[in-house]
């Protein structure tokens, strides 16, 4: 388990982190996510000891590490450029943290091979000067030298960030795979909500140097605490103040009429069949076609408001048509 | 006082970073450390200029006065200060050229021409003076053709300030051949290609997007030229003639005079005041322009092709024109090291002359091969040495930052003063029992040599070692760090692998400029480990015949070869990395 | 941190103990009676030697060939010599730097100016050689700190190829009195040397007024300057060079230099005799100060100032000996070098008081 109290962390007069608070379970995914600048990497950073908090304490397993020197923490990282050692082959660089621990020569060449295996590098990759290698393989390495180590606790800064779409998504698979079958608690830093959502047990959202809200990915979507945290997270619609007083002119709702409202482009829909739900009248000003489904841009009052229809070949719009969105009010939140 | 007062970054350091426990082996790095920099780069100075200055209980200014109404001497700093400044112009605009040949345009037999380029490595100061000399001199191969092709053209048309800016300027590229074609190497090729593709000629690439990225190579290479030009020694005393002294010369000559040490000390004030000002303004220029590549990937330069004919034409003949230039001395010394007295004197060349007689007769003299062995140790462990103790404190400085600052500056000292008045400083200083060397005296000690050998290395050493630590990603060492190594396993494992080749070529660099060193070595030489330069200059000196121009040869091919092997063995150990 | 230090202290301390190492092995003084140890430290060629009879001698008379051939015939008499040559300007300055811990035992072929200096800076050790009363009156220091090996006069020579006795300058005030001489002369544009000094010497004196500045009145500061303007100033590795090319026929040389130079380069030489006379140097030796071969030392000077040595010493090199017997032993080619030049009357001690200033004036204020 580790613990985040009170955590203050300032570069010269420069506050980064204020007042963090932050408990994470062991063997969890757990994920900072927020965007740059915002103290998740700090956070992570004085974690593993690269920084030193000017207040606070941090516990891992009920212990406090503030003074524990990088190289006794145990914990195993991954950097954002990934930090291989340019001098040394690719068998090397993972070896190395092993040889750190005096292994006899054997069982490093064992778990350097078993290791390789599981992030899939092969003999001859080993082999080679990792200047040698694609940013993918680059990754694994990366990912490799820190697993090795079989730590309590993988730290991953960014990992991803550096690669193409593709290659992101196979590996943000193959990373939550290894992270279940190692069971590691591992903590995951990340400014994209998609990888985010897709691989924690629970996020953190930072913004400017605290936390805005924790919780399961669900949570955070569904139920956002802050008007940051759903903007950040997910795609949604805002609706101005205007839009507020007109649908609570056609519904039983009363919504703060002083405050503009927000609502996830699932729930509004261009169907209205299920309760609760209020027509609003809309005009269609885009649509974009995705293969699987296509997104819509609506035109209510002053607003643009996005939905998603499921390419069905039954209900296509095209841009111009007057078109009746339904929508349940108890969906859109206020901040 | 100053001793003690040095001492308290270290206890600083205690207080504010890690409360708990004090950090021995640090305070005694850092205590040994400023003991060095106390003993040999601080306390001999001040103590010479106290020396110099401080008579009969009162400051003196008699050697600025008697300095001041001396026109030869304030002639000498003017030209000093005109070689400098003209050498920024012309070495810049030669080493941009010379790189842009052999590195950025598609010009034919470029890896000749960068061999040919980079000769001066192999032998520098007196030897390159003497190479350029011996073509271009009044007695020069050159100027003999010339004079018998035109028999009014006047043979000392190489003497003066042209002969000296261009033998100054021949020499001064080898910052740009190092340090400028690794830049260009370094350069992003994407920013050229989307340059072109916005429609940019290659001109205006080249000024537009080339060079500005260069610009901070340019302005260190710059200081370095200054400093070069200012100090400048061989070349204006034999080519210099009696129009155009500078003041190094000078300061050599009332240096080693025990009568005249104050207005050697005096001359070396004047030009350590315009070395720290020269310095602050590069530093001040520097801040500003850091341009790191900000692409993700970087695309290996390709080698331009020069589009239009007439332009090609002319880059190619510039360059091979240069090419004679750089080439012709070193094939003319090696030739006539080979010929007899008869042939140097006369300029003249013929296959019946050519023998190894030169070499034999030097090396059929016993321990001949002495005063090299010496050199070759001497200038080694110097070299050595020098890169352990500025390894400690590039250590100290990328760690700790500000707190070393002061220590940083203080290694800069040797780079304001003049090797000789530096080699003064230590005679007057140790010529007696001191406590700050353990009551010994370094006079007549074979380690006062290599003390000063050390001591000037350190400025250079510490410049391209500290920029050489600071392009190591810090991620590198917390990646260490975060698989459990201990600091030292990190440095060790991870740190200096890295900057390992930067090490090497400047180690090379240092061994070069040393064991052809003539100024320091002729001062605090021991005689029983007697170095090259003395006996190339008892060789060669007033009592000398004629032999001595052919053992001159002799030498100066000896030591290029020694330059050579060390510069390509330094260069296989880089490349294979 | 704690690991890393230890490393870096590592390489300080053995960049310190280098140089102390290295330190400990120059230091000879220091070392107690470690004769054998320290040479075999210091001069490792020579550890099969009788190492009880080394020596280090300084000398400005030396170069390879005569230090090879003293080497060579010290040897045979028992001596095992280490030889250091080193210019005239720069030796004095070595010996008076290093007399905390001095390396040298013997010391030779410095003109007594430089010798009084070396005695005033407490340098040298009297010691009177057994051949100390063949040596004409006068010749040696009368404290009997130094004693005369051989004698030379610093005088004009020009090349015969283009001069003759009668088209020749006859003393230095005709170089810049005269108009063909102008840019025909060479002057070493490095002072330090011990023949250019003693010419300015030879010029200075003949101005002496006590009123003026350094002794020098100002017509004689004018005439040096003449002498510097019409003069071509170079470096010294071209001054024989330049006369044997005929770019400047003349050239200020000192008599023991002549011949050999003749030899080598194939010229015939002339020498200018002033009516005034030429300066005449009287080139000495003396035991270093603090010397630890002592018995040693002595025993060399009295074998190498002895009739019997400097005989083949002025034979092999055309040396003039200071010792009255072996003098008449002198090569005949060495005759021109006796007739005609005689002794210029100078007061050595007002040149000796005086010289350091001259020097520094004509650095400052006199060379172009």
């Amino acid at each position: 388990m580790i613990e985040f109290k009170q955590i203050e962390i300032k570069y010269g007069d420069f506050i980064a982190m204020s007042n963090l608070n932050l408990t994470i379970k062991e063997g969890e995914f757990f994920t900072l996510l927020g965007p740059s600048g915002c103290g998740k990497t700090t956070t992570l950073r004085s974690l593993v000891g690269f920084v030193t908090p000017s207040s606070g304490s941090i516990l891992i397993n009920g212990e406090v590490v503030n003074q524990v020197p990088v190289e006794k923490r145990g914990i195993s990282m991954v950097f954002q450029s990934y930090a291989l050692f340019p001098t040394m082959n690719v068998y090397d660089n993972i070896a190395y943290g092993l040889r750190v621990q005096k292994l006899g020569k054997k069982e490093i060449n064992e778990k350097v091979l078993d290791i390789a295996k599981r992030v899939d590098l092969s003999m001859a990759q080993l082999q080679k000067k990792v200047s040698e290698l694609s940013g993918g393989q680059q990754q694994r390495v990366a990912i490799a030298r820190a697993l090795v180590l079989q730590p309590k606790i993988l730290v991953l800064d960014e990992p991803l960030s550096n690669l193409d779409a593709k290659l992101r998504h196979q590996l943000r698979q193959e990373l939550k795979n290894l992270q279940r079958s190692f069971g590691i608690t591992t903590i995951y830093v990340t400014h994209d909500q998609e990888e985010a959502l897709t691989l924690s047990d629970r996020i953190a959202v930072f913004n400017n140097g605290s936390i805005e809200q924790v919780g399961t990915p669900k949570e955070i979507y569904h139920h956002s605490k802050t008007e940051f945290v759903c903007n950040f997270i997910g795609d949604i619609n805002q609706i101005d103040k205007e839009g507020i007083k007109q649908i609570n002119q056609c519904s039983s709702h009363d919504l703060d009429e002083n405050k503009p409202g927000f609502i996830r482009l699932e729930k509004v829909l261009s169907v209205g069949d299920l309760e609760g739900q209020i027509p609003v009248p809309t005009k269609v000003v885009d649509a974009e076609f995705f293969g699987l489904f296509t997104k819509y841009t609506y035109r209510f009052g002053k607003n643009l408001v996005k939905n998603i229809e499921k390419d069905s070949h039954v209900k296509s719009f095209n841009v111009g048509d007057d078109v009746n969105l339904y929508l349940n009010p108890r969906h859109i939140l206020q901040y | 006082m100053i001793l003690s007062k040095k001492l308290n970054p270290p206890k600083e350091k205690l207080q504010t970073f890690s409360v708990k426990k004090i950090n021995i082996p640090l305070i005694l790095t850092v205590s040994l450390l400023c003991w060095f920099i106390f003993t040999f780069l601080v306390y001999p100075n001040i103590n010479l200029l106290f020396e110099t200055f401080w008579v009969d209980g009162a400051f003196s200014t008699a050697a600025f006065t008697r300095l001041l109404s001396s026109e030869r001497a304030m002639r000498s700093l003017r030209n000093s200060f005109l070689l400098a400044f003209s050498m920024i112009v012309t070495t810049n605009i030669l080493g941009v050229f010379c790189v842009l040949v052999t590195d950025y345009f598609q010009v034919k037999g470029a890896k000749w021409l960068r061999l040919a380029y980079m000769s001066p490595l192999a032998y520098s100061g007196i030897a390159f003076v003497g190479a350029f000399n011996f073509i271009y001199g009044s007695n020069g191969i050159l100027t003999r053709l010339l004079v018998g092709a035109f028999p009014n053209f006047e043979p000392t048309w190489f003497t003066g300030f042209g002969g000296v800016l261009f033998i100054t300027t021949f020499a001064g590229t080898t910052n740009h051949m190092i340090f400028l074609r690794n830049a260009i190497k370094g350069l992003d090729f994407q920013t050229i290609e989307a340059a072109k593709s916005m429609g940019a000629t290659p001109w205006n690439i080249l000024r537009k997007v080339v060079l500005p990225v260069l610009k901070p190579n340019l302005t260190a290479i710059t200081v370095l030229v200054f400093l070069t030009g200012l100090s400048a020694t061989s070349a204006p005393m034999i080519v210099g003639g009696q129009d155009f002294q500078t003041i190094n010369p000078l300061i050599i000559t009332f240096a080693r005079n025990i009568n005249t040490r104050d207005l050697a000390a005096a001359l070396s004030l004047v030009l350590g005041l315009s070395t720290i000002i020269v310095l602050a303004i590069s530093k001040k220029i520097e801040a500003g322009t850091n341009y790191l590549s900000v692409s993700k990937v970087k695309m290996v330069l390709e080698k331009q092709t020069i589009g239009n004919p007439i332009a090609n034409i002319i880059i190619h003949i510039l360059a091979y024109l240069l090419f004679a230039i750089y080439a012709l001395p070193v094939i003319f010394i090696l030739l006539f090291s080979f010929s007899d007295a008869y042939s140097i004197s006369t300029g003249s060349l013929s296959w019946s002359r050519l023998s190894l007689d030169n070499y034999l007769m030097l090396f059929r003299q016993t321990g001949a091969f002495r005063p090299y062995l010496i050199s070759i140790i001497y200038s080694g462990l110097a070299a050595l040495i020098v890169v352990a103790i500025v390894l400690v404190v590039t250590r100290l400085l990328h760690r700790y930052k500000k707190r070393f600052i002061l220590m940083e500056y203080l290694m800069m000292i040797p780079w304001f003063l003049p090797a000789t008045l530096i080699a003064v400083a230590l005679m007057v200083t140790y010529d007696r029992p001191s406590i700050f060397i353990g009551n010994q005296v370094l006079i007549g000690t074979q380690s006062l040599l290599l003390i000063a050998y050390v001591i000037v290395l350190i400025p250079f050493t510490l410049r391209m070692l500290k920029a050489a630590f600071f392009t190591v990603d810090d991620a590198l060492e917390e990646a260490s760090k975060s698989m459990g190594a201990s600091n030292f396993r990190t440095f060790f494992k991870v740190v200096l692998p890295t900057i390992f080749p930067a090490i090497i070529a400047v180690s090379a660099l240092n061994f070069n400029s040393q064991i052809a060193d003539f100024d320091l070595t002729l001062m605090l030489f021991h005689p029983f480990t007697e170095p090259l330069g003395p006996v190339i200059m008892s060789a060669t000196g007033e009592a000398a015949g004629i032999e001595a121009r052919t053992m001159l040869l002799v030498y100066t091919v000896i030591l290029m070869v020694i330059s050579s092997i060390v510069l390509w063995l330094a260069n296989g150990r880089v490349q294979r990395r | 941190m704690k690991f890393t230090t230890i490393k870096k202290l590592g390489l300080a301390v053995a960049a310190f103990g280098l140089t102390t190492v290295l330190g400990a092995c120059g230091n000879e003084a220091e070392a107690e009676n470690t004769q054998a140890s320290q040479n075999e430290i210091t001069a490792p060629e020579e550890t099969t030697a009788n190492d009880s009879r080394s020596l280090v001698i300084y000398s400005n008379a030396l170069n390879d060939a005569r230090s090879a051939w003293l080497e060579d015939i010290a040897r045979d008499a028992g001596f095992e010599l280490s030889l250091l040559a080193i210019g005239g300007g720069d030796l004095p300055n070595r010996l008076i730097t290093e007399r905390n811990n001095p390396i040298a035992d013997v010391v030779f072929g410095l003109n007594h100016v430089a010798f009084e200096t070396l005695k005033a800076n407490d340098v040298l050790s009297p010691f009177t050689p057994v051949w100390a009363d063949e040596i004409p009156n006068g010749w040696n220091d009368p404290e009997g700190y130094y004693h005369a090996l051989t004698q030379l006069a610093i005088t004009l020579v020009y090349n015969k190829a283009v001069l003759d006795e009668t088209t020749a300058p006859t003393d230095w005030t005709d170089l810049w009195e005269r108009e063909e001489f102008r840019g025909q002369y060479f002057i070493n544009n490095n002072l330090g040397g011990a023949t250019i000094r003693m010419a300015m010497a030879s010029i200075l004196v003949r101005y002496r007024d006590d009123n003026g500045i350094y002794g020098v009145s100002e017509e004689g500061w004018n005439a040096m300057r003449s002498f510097f303007e019409h003069g071509i100033v170079g470096s010294q590795d071209e001054f024989f060079q330049s006369l044997v090319d005929e770019v400047t026929p003349i050239v200020t040389l000192w008599t023991g230099g002549i011949i050999q130079r003749e030899e080598e380069f194939g010229v015939n030489v002339g020498i200018v005799t002033p009516e005034i006379g030429a300066p005449f140097i009287i080139e000495s030796i003396s035991i270093v100060n603090g010397t630890q071969n002592r018995e040693l030392a002595e025993e060399f000077i009295n074998w190498f100032g002895s009739a019997e040595i400097q005989t083949k010493w002025s034979q092999e090199f055309y040396q003039v000996p200071a010792n009255s017997i072996a003098r008449p032993n002198a090569p005949e080619a060495m005759e021109r070098l006796l007739d005609g030049v005689f002794p210029q009357d100078i007061d050595w001690e007002f040149v000796t008081e005086n010289i350091d200033n001259w020097m520094t004036k004509i650095e400052l204020d006199i060379m172009p």
